[in-house]
C-alpha cells in the first residue's frame, strides 16, 4: 500500500471559495474535494503526458493504474488526440479502400 | 463477408451512448471482453474470436499485450480493426491492418445496410460529447450527407 503524506499549501480566496461551494454541492469536506481535484489534474497531466510520447489507452492505464473508461473521459475532456494527421489519413485510407471493394 | 474485430473503445463509446450493436460478422478477443466486464459490468455479447499470433513491426513498449493480440489477430484473420486509439491505428498502418474507428465504422454499417440513416446520425451526434476526436464526428456526418 502506497505511504500517503501531508501537504500544506496556501490558496486564494477565490479558490477557497470555489472549493467551499463544490464541497457544499456535493456534501464533503473543502480538503477532499481539494483532494479529488488536484488528483484529477494529475491523472490529466499523466495521461497528456504519456500520449504525446506515443503510448496507447490501454498502456496508460496499465503503467498508471488508471481506469480505462477514465482515460476515454480525459481523451475527450483534453482533446489530446486531435490532429494525427497520421492515423486519421490511415483511417480515411481504409473507408476508401473499403468503398472501392463494394 | 467482411469482417471486423472490435476494440473496449467502440465498445464503450456505443454502451455510453446507449447504442451497442453488434452481429455475425463484429467479432472481438476474449481480454477486450473481460476488460469491457471489468469496465462496465456487464457481459458483452460480441462473437469471440482465437487470438492469432504473427509477426509485427511495432514499438511494442507503447502497447500492451492487448493491443499487440488485437493487431496480430486482425492481420492474420484479416479483419478490419475497429479501435479509436490512434496510437494502435499508427501501429495498424505501419503493419498493413486496415483500421477504422467508431464514428466511420457507424458510416460502415449504414453503407453495409446493417444500421439506418437516422440511427447513425443519432448515435453520431449522442458521441460528439464522448468522443476524443470532435472534428471527426462532423467530418464522418459530413460524408454522411455526401455519400447519400
Amino acid at each position: 500500500m502506497s505511504e500517503s503524506i501531508v501537504v500544506n499549501i496556501t490558496l486564494s480566496k477565490e479558490a477557497v471559495t470555489y472549493l467551499d461551494n463544490e464541497a457544499k454541492k456535493t456534501y464533503l469536506s473543502r480538503a477532499t474535494v481539494a483532494k479529488q481535484l488536484l488528483l484529477q489534474h494529475i491523472d490529466e497531466l499523466k495521461v497528456i503526458n504519456a500520449r504525446r510520447l506515443g503510448y496507447s489507452i490501454r498502456k496508460i492505464s496499465e503503467m498508471y493504474g488508471i481506469d480505462y473508461a477514465k482515460i476515454i473521459g480525459i481523451l475527450h475532456t483534453t482533446q489530446v488526440d486531435a490532429g494525427d494527421k497520421e492515423a486519421d489519413a490511415y483511417v480515411e485510407g481504409t473507408m476508401k479502400k473499403l468503398s472501392e471493394k463494394g | 463477408m467482411r469482417k471486423y474485430l472490435v476494440n473496449s473503445t467502440y465498445c464503450i463509446y456505443l454502451l455510453d451512448i446507449g447504442e451497442f450493436y453488434s452481429n455475425e460478422a463484429i467479432f472481438t478477443i476474449k481480454e477486450v471482453a473481460e476488460e469491457i466486464g471489468h469496465e462496465r459490468g456487464i457481459e458483452l455479447t460480441v462473437p469471440l474470436t482465437q487470438t492469432k499470433k504473427t509477426s509485427l513491426q511495432i514499438k511494442s513498449h507503447l502497447l500492451s499485450n492487448t493491443d499487440i493480440l488485437l493487431l496480430q489477430t486482425a492481420k492474420a484473420m484479416d479483419f478490419i480493426l475497429v479501435t479509436d486509439d490512434q496510437k494502435i491505428i499508427i501501429e495498424a498502418n505501419r503493419n498493413g491492418v486496415h483500421a477504422l474507428d467508431t464514428p466511420h465504422f457507424i458510416h460502415r454499417l449504414l453503407v453495409e445496410n446493417k444500421w439506418a440513416e437516422e440511427r447513425a446520425f443519432n448515435a453520431l451526434n449522442k458521441l460528439r460529447s464522448l468522443y476524443n476526436r470532435g472534428y471527426i464526428i462532423d467530418k464522418v456526418i459530413k460524408d454522411i450527407t455526401n455519400w447519400r
